[in-house]
């Protein structure tokens, strides 16, 4: 048993940027990584592609992270890698595996900073072999470095997307398509943030560049998708779109999907943090403070798994939440927190302020948000999404019930991917709020694990 | 065929054997990756209704990746990078590249 004063759940940029400003104010960090090397998904080996000075061509923005994984190496923090947090006890206790060993950690404070993963795009055919997300494309950019053949299909909307797409286009790669199914009616409830393009109008500006640069390239964009069906039996082989009433179909080596992404709440839910349900970006989020505190004292989340803010919003949440475990360890009146954290919150005010108008242009389309149709919504257990609707009818109140009834949410996955759609297509059903409804009930241990990693555990002093 | 190009990339290439077939990706590719860029489609069979699956988000969160790896079972493959002579064993044929 080992035990610090904070534990840092994720080493993305908000883990990251806790850890090197709460180092800086005496604390003891330990960050607990599931990955090989720091640097979360957006700065997905990052080490290694700027050893071999090719983290340029997967972005500007991917590579000016290196800096941010140069600090926190030479912070102070305990980094451990490959390790995999099962449970947390709302005092503090962490249980976790380091390849197949595992050890209890006792730490005073902990913070969430699991960061976010792909909304699903709950299409008929997406759990066909060939289907994969864009951010899983973006990885294997990352990671093996490779890119997508020319008859692969890019289906979707959102900033991700168009970066991807432009990423591939400044590269001279060729993909047969993208299908772009952002919801045109949905400028017109942007227009009221209006004021978010201002504050954020670098944002918005790189973001236009990135399409022009798609509309410049030879790949194909094709806007005003309202449906998509893939099709195949032992794998993908054609994709079907609705534009303008019209259906068209064509042959696809492969489909990457992407609605967005949304905050992974798995760990946060687990430990028994309250939850809401976050209109604006169709998701649950962990009750907080500004601050990152959550419902449970000794529990405290930044970044993305808090709500959808990007890295740069991610890393000053980071650097707030370690002032405010400096506060509640005593090192900080509230005082002095405000004044060590004064331009961070000016900054974090700033990314944040572009976030209701890309929330409302990309909210996602009916389909994505409550599916409807003999497909399926749960993929671990192969639930349909036309049975949750009939579950609801005949009965079933909440999503819990639904997933005591067709086990949806019991997979594998734990929910981790199904549990928006049902409870937005419960909610629906009932004409309640998807907090009415959910989120499940998540239950440790937060992944599976074998008996030998439990047996490890009493074996370890 | 792989959703993948697999083009000449720069770095350290290790090699791993998938399905009974030696395979070489770079270094920091995961064990998933090194599976579908050997050209396997389905990776495993759902037990639920005996579709064929494949990885999906490739960061662990959607556990289609499930995979034996070094004799353990049920390992998310795209957790795990690869090491040399990893032995990677998942449903699937290994396909010629062209």
């Amino acid at each position: 048993m080992t035990s610090c004063d904070l534990l840092i759940v994720g080493a993305g940029p908000a883990g990251m940027s806790a850890a090197i400003a709460a180092s800086g104010f005496g604390i003891r960090v330990k960050v607990i990584d599931d990955q090989g090397s720091p640097g979360g998904q957006i700065y997905r080996n990052i080490e290694e592609n700027h050893r071999r000075g090719v983290a340029a061509s997967v972005g500007v923005d991917y590579a000016q992270g290196i800096s941010l994984v140069q600090q926190f190496r030479a912070c102070g923090a305990t980094y451990q890698a490959e390790s995999s947090v099962w449970q947390v006890n709302p005092n503090g206790d962490v249980y976790l595996t380091t390849r197949g060993s595992s050890q209890k950690v006792s730490s005073q404070f902990v913070l969430f900073a699991t960061g976010s993963m792909e909304r699903p795009a709950v299409v008929p055919g997406w759990t066909l072999p060939g289907v994969m997300t864009v951010g899983a494309a973006q990885i294997m950019q990352k990671t093996a470095g490779v890119f997508p053949g020319e008859k692969v299909w890019i289906a979707g909307c959102g900033p991700l997307a168009i970066y991807y797409a432009a990423n591939l286009a400044a590269q001279g790669h060729r993909i047969a398509g993208f299908l772009d199914t952002a919801v045109p009616r949905n400028r017109y409830a942007a227009m009221r943030h209006w004021r978010g393009a201002i504050t954020g109008a670098d944002y918005l500006l790189k973001g236009l560049s990135y399409l022009a640069r798609i509309e410049l390239s030879s790949i194909r964009r094709i806007g005003s998708v309202t449906g998509l069906e893939i099709l195949g039996d032992s794998r993908v082989k054609r994709i079907r779109w609705l534009s303008h009433g019209v259906w068209h179909e064509e042959h696809a080596d492969g489909v990457l999907l992407h609605e967005g992404v949304v905050p992974h709440t798995q760990l946060a839910q687990a430990t028994g943090c309250a939850h809401e349900w976050n209109e604006a970006q169709t998701c649950y989020r962990p009750v907080s403070t500004p601050m990152g505190q959550t419902s449970l004292d000794r529990v405290l989340v930044a970044g993305d798994c808090s709500a959808i803010g990007g890295a740069r919003a991610a890393a000053l949440q980071g650097r707030i939440a370690a002032a405010e475990v400096a506060t509640k360890m005593g090192i900080f009146s509230t005082d002095q927190r405000d004044h060590s954290i004064r331009t961070a919150v000016k900054h974090l005010k700033r990314e944040l302020s572009v976030r209701p108008l890309l929330d409302s242009l990309y909210a996602p389309r009916d389909e994505v948000r409550h599916p409807e149709g003999p497909q399926i919504i749960c993929r671990c257990e192969a639930v349909t999404a036309d049975s949750v609707r009939d579950a609801v009818r005949a009965g079933c109140r909440t999503v819990d019930a639904v997933k005591s009834q067709l086990r949806c949410g019991m997979g594998p996955c734990q929910g981790r991917v199904c549990g928006i759609p049902v409870a937005c297509l419960v909610a629906r059903e009932r004409n309640v709020e998807p907090d009415e409804v959910g989120p499940y009930r998540v239950r440790p241990p937060l992944k599976p694990i074998s008996l030998q990693d439990l047996a490890s555990l009493a074996a370890t002093p | 065929m792989t959703i993948f190009n697999v083009h000449a990339s720069q770095g350290v290439l290790l090699a791993v054997n998938v399905n009974g077939s030696d395979v070489c990706v770079r270094s920091g590719s995961s064990a998933a990756a090194a599976a579908l860029l050997a050209g396997v489609e389905a990776t495993r069979i759902s037990p639920v209704d005996q579709s064929p699956r494949a990885p999906y988000c490739m960061m662990g969160v959607c556990f289609e990746c499930l995979m034996t790896i070094d004799g353990e079972p049920n390992q998310q493959g795209c957790m795990i990078n690869v090491r040399a002579g990893m032995i990677i064993e998942c449903l699937g044929q290994v396909r010629e590249r062209a």
